[in-house]
């Protein structure tokens, strides 16, 4: 029972934690995060999501920003100053009597990589049950703004290598490529429950819905890239690219699970009954691989100090698994799962990512903006950085995937090849309602 | 009440919110004891004798309450004694252990005393609130929750007094720290 117990638990703290875990990325650069989050140039998110960006001349993206930053973890000095024995510190484990569940994924939620500043204060508010034989109340006060309304979850393609040769724009190469995406909903009785503090009424279920979904595989991909129009100092830029999709693994899974309470809640020996049901559905690696088609387009301007760009990946990438075995998970005393069917055909899907960027450079003056969906809502980023001298001096603003505002400034000093940076960075990375402040350094080679 | 629901009420609760608060725990045991009638005592007892009735009934307290710590127990009760014939005075006390054997031997969390009764009376009773600070008692997974009416009557013997005494109100407000891991 603890161990159930301990796993409703957890999935409570995944409620209320794993949207902002995605909300904003991680970061390691202090430039960034100085400006919000901001991404300039050719770094980053921009030549990942835009493929014409490939084609864009390296100068015409120098702008200050250096080749190379290397992150100064002064955060994981503190946590291991906070935390010296971490493998046989109590608050991290489960089963110890300290075990500290809001440190441990406030810890996962915001890898102590940089210096917090300022901690997001974790309600303290007291937690207050009405119990009786027939009756069940919890009021969660302040804390219960936690509990999340809508689905949430974590999730997102990645490209993890793409080796490859180009000719005259033309670019073949064979692209290593990941989806993932997690997704946990509160049903509404449940919802009810903590977030309202309804009373709990017997026979009835309180479940929480889970989807979950893992693949990856390679694509053979052939791409262009070039200035279609103008020239090294104003031009038009356009690239695409096909991939053929081979998957060599996934897996998919549909869950339900909460507990059913009893016909008097309190009445019997066991007043909440577990229960899990859903269907899970995977392609092992060594299967018959899914195939599928997709493309990449971007666009980009540049036009004097202006450069725009948009581009969207993954479009009508869906693979089809021929050779898929799905098995039910169900609840008997433990999780069971047992086959249902072997060797069916089922699909995925890869999610449609876009950037959208748009940058102004003036003097020694950087503005810029940023619109990025990488398949599981959109962050905007607004920043700049203005260069004087030795010193720059860098602000921004962000709208993360919760839709709340965070704030970034900073600024740095250049000597030579070498510079050093530092920016602060509202976060809400934590399982509170209030912001957390971040203070990042990196060490810059230009 | 088996309550295992405890835990994972407790252990939920806190994780989702409570941080640093505490869980306070407000408890009807009532609710418990009225469907199996233990919330009655009925007397007859002989006129000019002091005797006591006792019930009792085990309660299972949730595990995370054996790893946190109980800052304070607070039970207030309110009772009834309907007495039907026959005079005397009737003590209820309240009485919390964590063995059955012990139940009755250690002092009582709580108690009232109806007052001198004659004939036919009802006579409400309430009693005080009883609070434990820093209790280890509720740290427990196991615990027993006992009654006891207390009856001395007037005598005659031949002239028993007759009647009931009914709880009206029992609760627990228990408040602990969250270390429910």
């Amino acid at each position: 029972m603890r161990t159930s117990v301990i796993g409703i638990g957890l999935v409570a703290l995944v409620v209320g934690a794993t949207a902002p875990a995605a909300a904003q990325g991680l970061i390691f650069d202090a430039r960034r995060i100085g400006m919000g989050g901001l991404t300039l140039g050719r770094s980053a998110s921009l030549v990942r999501y835009n493929p014409a960006y490939r084609a864009v001349p390296e100068a015409a993206d120098r702008r200050g920003r250096p080749r190379v930053t290397i992150p100064i973890p002064l955060g994981i000095i503190q946590f291991l100053h906070d935390h010296p024995h971490l493998s046989t510190d109590p608050a991290f484990h489960p089963d110890s009597a300290g075990f500290n569940p809001i440190l441990a994924v406030n810890t996962l939620l915001n890898l102590p990589v940089y210096l917090e500043v300022k901690k997001a204060p974790t309600p303290t508010n007291d937690v207050v049950f009405a119990i009786g034989r027939n009756e069940l109340r919890v009021n969660l006060g302040a804390a219960a703004q936690l509990v999340p309304e809508d689905q949430f979850g974590f999730g997102g393609s990645s490209r993890l290598l793409d080796p490859g040769f180009a000719i005259k724009g033309v670019r073949v190469s064979v692209l290593g490529w990941l989806h993932y995406d997690l997704g946990i909903q509160l049903g509404d009785t449940l919802l009810r429950f903590l977030r309202d503090s309804f009373p709990a009424t017997d026979s009835t279920g309180y479940s929480v819905l889970g989807s979950g979904i893992a693949e990856g595989g390679l694509a053979p991909t052939i791409s262009y890239a070039g200035r279609v129009a103008g020239d090294s100092s104003t031009g038009l830029y356009l690239g695409g690219a096909l991939h053929y999709y081979f998957g060599a693994a996934y897996l998919r899974s549909n869950v339900t699970a909460g507990f059913r309470t009893d016909s008097v809640i309190f009445g019997g020996t066991n007043p909440a009954t577990p229960f899990d049901s859903g269907l899970t559905s995977y392609s092992k690696a060594g299967n018959s691989p899914g195939h599928g088609v997709g493309g990449d387009v971007g666009i980009a301007w540049i036009s004097g100090p202006i450069e725009l760009g948009v581009g969207v990946n993954d479009i009508g990438a869906t693979l089809t698994w021929s050779d898929t075995r799905q098995d039910s998970v169900f609840y008997r005393d433990s999780s069971f799962s047992k086959p249902f069917k072997s060797h069916v055909s089922t699909k995925t899907k890869l999610p449609v990512s876009y950037v959208a960027n748009v940058t102004y450079t003036v003097g020694k003056t950087t503005l810029g903006a940023d619109v990025l969906n990488a398949g599981r809502g959109a962050t905007v980023h607004v920043g700049g950085e203005q260069r004087l001298g030795l010193i720059a001096v860098r602000g921004g603003v962000a709208r993360d995937q919760r839709k709340r505002i965070e704030f970034g400034f900073g600024g740095g000093v250049r000597l030579g090849a070498l510079g050093l940076d530092v920016g602060f960075w509202t976060h809400t990375n934590s399982l509170s309602n209030e912001r957390g402040v971040t203070m990042a350094t990196s060490f810059s080679i230009y | 009440m088996r309550a295992k629901w405890l835990v994972m009420t407790l252990l939920a609760g806190a994780v989702v919110g409570c941080g640093r608060g505490h869980a306070v725990l407000n408890v009807d045991l009532l609710s418990f004891l009225r469907p199996s009638g233990d919330d009655s005592i009925a007397y007859n007892v002989p006129g000019g004798v002091t005797a006591d009735t006792t019930i009792s009934q085990q309660f299972t307290l949730p595990g995370g309450l054996a790893n946190s710590v109980v800052d304070s127990v607070l039970i207030r009760g309110a009772a009834e004694l309907a007495n039907r014939s026959g005079g005397g005075t009737v003590t209820l006390k309240i009485y919390f252990a964590k063995t059955q054997s012990a139940l009755f031997s250690g002092a009582a969390y709580d108690s009232a005393s109806s007052g001198h009764v004659t004939g036919l009376q009802t006579v409400p009773f309430v009693l005080p609130d009883s609070v434990s600070l820093n209790d280890t008692l509720f740290n427990t997974r196991s615990l027993w929750l006992g009654l006891r009416a207390s009856i001395t009557t007037d005598p005659p013997l031949l002239t028993p007094m007759v009647g009931t005494v009914r709880l009206t109100q029992l609760q627990a407000h228990i408040v602990v720290s969250d270390k429910l891991f």
